[in-house]
């Protein structure tokens, strides 16, 4: 592929809204997560939940949109001078060539729970409270920020569960190669809902405490709301020193189970070793990789095997579920972000509220954090009915061009 | 874009089984009548998958048998793009359903097979490929969307990509609020290869063009009973090897399918 540049970057989660908090919280070990306070659930877990979206009011003109996850769209894309960066870029590009491609696995579907809630009461769901378009469908994300930016060029949502917001990175970087856009806005963003939360619970994948990957004693996970946008460009679009760049992706299918990974981690290793291909580096050269680490039993230990089998025991690696909880939809480009951010201050993370390492796990999992140089890392995103996705990025000192 | 070559065609919607019945109604050897889509679909899901599978599933399941009894071809080798308006509204409906019982018993299975991407995932295990797979949604425009997706895949990475496009008919109360009048699957195989094609396809993203309707008044209705069915001047055009452009929306543009290379 083209290598493509990350232009401008912006990632809210529960430890933060915008890079630097988001950091912050990471240099300062400051994990997101409470204990479950969302709506009435009865559940008892722990959620990484951002207070700030209630608050949020979409613009005129945007009142059907009006929903949680396009409320969070909206608070994410008011840090790090994002809007402003997508301005900057409509003057440079035509408005029908600036794509836009953004993951999510339950959209705005909150909205319609809450309806639904109602109709024990005989009540309908009633069209002009309920904006089935603008707030349950998928693609209400990408026609939202697609319309907020006043653009016209290609759009799509992607749904693979938790490595959606993952894939769009590959998605944006092949209509870019032919030519349909000149540069993408991709992301994704997931919002907390009932479905996920009590279908979680029901696959007996909650920890009812802070979720610990790769802990010996992990019980599961905790759930997380999340924002993250990137601004993709040709790299003779905008050149500069500090540069971030896309070097690759790979993708794989387990074909294994809806809901459990490959034993071997088979997908995982395929999608792993085709973005290092992409990338034109070889395992060795990759500096630190951010695991997928959702701290369930099964994701943990084969996830493990995955990274041990491509890269040995020295590359370092760490899970950052443990600051945001698992973002669903949005992990994959929440952390994209995060590994940038990492690449860009020299900072490996390590693995928050972890104990006492998992003696089984063989590769090189870090418990703390630590700096060090980085000039190239790998995300990985791993999601139900066996969707991997697998992105390389570097600085400029990281990789072939 | 460089043209894609469209290799083989799978459809189940109302009144019409297979391909090779479409032909024979779109070129009006055999009358069409608008029946509903059978309860039981074909699929190489195994007896007990299929029964908990949803309609959803079905669907995208059976064109993906249909294409690949028709026309074998190397399930390793294929990209995979799938493609709905809404995902699994039935599966909505029964965990929400669950939600509002005491103590919420939503069940497992009904939880992961509401993701989006569980075609997808159905479709890995039972063709047992390692192949990447993507889930796409776009509404009403969600054909046109998979169709560019599946093109560029194709054309991007030099393989043959499947694309499968499919929506049932929501439960109530949500039917209401998405009005369905009928189940409709449909798949292509896309090539970048020319040799054994149907026909060749070029397409294009374009502003300001009419989008193509069909004159036989039930043929248009057949086009308005699902918003996947938006694919039916496409496959007209294509049954009876007429070389024209098809225009279909997509977001605020169109889709532009210029059609042309038929095998004689």
């Amino acid at each position: 592929m083209q290598a493509l540049i990350l232009s401008n970057y912006t990632v809210t989660t529960a430890i933060g809204c915008g890079n630097q908090a988001n950091f912050n919280s990471l240099q300062q070990q400051k994990s997101g997560l409470v204990a479950n306070n969302f709506l009435d659930t009865e559940l008892n877990t722990w959620i990484g939940r951002i207070n700030a979206i209630e608050e949020q009011v979409l613009p005129d003109g945007f009142e059907n949109y009006q929903c949680r996850n396009n409320q969070l769209a909206y608070l994410t894309l008011q840090s790090d001078d994002f809007s402003n960066a997508i301005e900057q870029a409509k003057a440079k590009y035509d408005s029908d060539k600036i794509g836009v491609f953004l993951g999510t696995s339950t959209s705005g579907i909150l909205s319609t729970e809450l309806a639904y809630a109602e109709l024990r009461n005989g009540a309908f769901l009633n069209p002009d409270l309920l904006h089935f378009r603008e707030q349950h469908n998928n693609f209400s994300l990408a026609e939202f920020v697609q319309k907020y930016f006043n653009l016209c060029g290609p759009a799509q949502v992607i749904s693979t569960a938790c490595s959606s917001s993952a894939k769009v990175f590959a998605a944006a970087s092949k209509y870019i190669e032919m030519g349909l856009c000149d540069a993408a806005i991709v992301g994704g963003v997931d919002s907390l809902c009932l479905t996920t939360l009590y279908g979680f619970n029901s696959l007996e994948l909650l920890s009812n405490e802070v979720c610990r990957p790769y802990d010996q004693n992990r019980k599961g996970l905790s759930i997380g709301e999340a924002g993250a946008f990137a601004l993709l460009e040709k790299e003779n679009d905008n050149p500069q020193d500090s540069s971030i760049y896309l070097l690759g992706y790979g993708e794989s299918s387990d074909a294994y189970h809806m809901s459990s990974p490959h034993p071997d981690g088979l997908g995982a290793i395929e999608a792993i070793q085709s973005a290092i291909n992409m990338a034109k580096l070889s395992p060795e050269q990759i500096n630190y990789v951010n695991l997928h680490g959702t701290a369930t039993p099964v994701n943990d230990k084969v996830e493990d095997k995955a990274i041990f089998n491509v890269f040995g025991h020295t590359t370092k690696c760490s899970s950052t579920k443990g600051w945001t909880g698992h973002t669903l939809g949005a992990a994959g480009a929440v952390e994209a972000i995060f590994s940038v951010l990492c690449l860009k201050n020299n900072f490996l993370p390590g693995t928050l509220n972890t104990q006492q390492l998992d003696e089984t796990l063989k590769s090189n999992i870090l418990l703390d954090s630590s700096s060090q140089e980085l000039h190239t890392v790998l995300s990985n995103s791993f999601g139900f009915g066996g969707n991997n996705c697998s992105l390389v990025f570097a600085d400029n000192q990281g990789g072939q061009r | 874009m460089k043209p894609i070559y469209l290799k083989a065609i799978s459809i189940i919607a109302p009144g019409i089984k297979n391909w090779k019945e479409a032909k024979a109604i779109f070129n009006e050897e055999i009358a069409y009548e608008a029946q509903a889509v059978t309860k039981k679909l074909d699929t190489f899901l195994a007896p007990n998958t299929q029964r908990r599978a949803s309609r959803n599933i079905q669907l995208a399941l059976a064109s993906v048998q249909q294409i690949c009894l028709d026309s074998p071809f190397d399930s390793e080798k294929l990209l995979y793009v799938f493609t709905s308006c809404n995902g699994d509204l039935t599966i909505f409906h029964q965990i929400n359903s669950a939600l509002n019982l005491p103590g919420h018993p939503v069940s497992p299975t009904k939880f992961h097979n509401s993701v989006h991407n569980a075609p997808a995932g159905y479709t890995s295990i039972a063709l047992n490929t390692q192949s990447p797979s993507t889930s796409i949604a776009s509404f009403q425009d969600s054909f046109a969307n998979g169709l560019l997706e599946a093109t560029v895949q194709s054309l991007s990475t030099q393989k043959d990509c499947l694309l499968v496009a499919y929506d049932e008919i929501p439960p109530e109360p949500l039917l209401s609020l998405f009005p369905v009048k009928a189940d409709f699957s449909c798949a292509f195989i896309l090539s970048t290869n020319a040799e054994n094609a149907l026909c060749r396809l070029d397409i294009s993203i374009t502003k300001g063009q009419k989008i193509s309707s069909m004159k036989n008044s039930q043929f248009e209705r057949l086009r308005h009973c699902n918003p996947q069915a938006k694919v039916i001047p496409l496959l007209h055009t294509i049954a009876c090897k007429e070389n024209q452009s098809i225009f279909m929306g997509y977001n605020q543009l169109q889709l532009k399918i210029k059609v042309s290379g038929f095998s004689q």
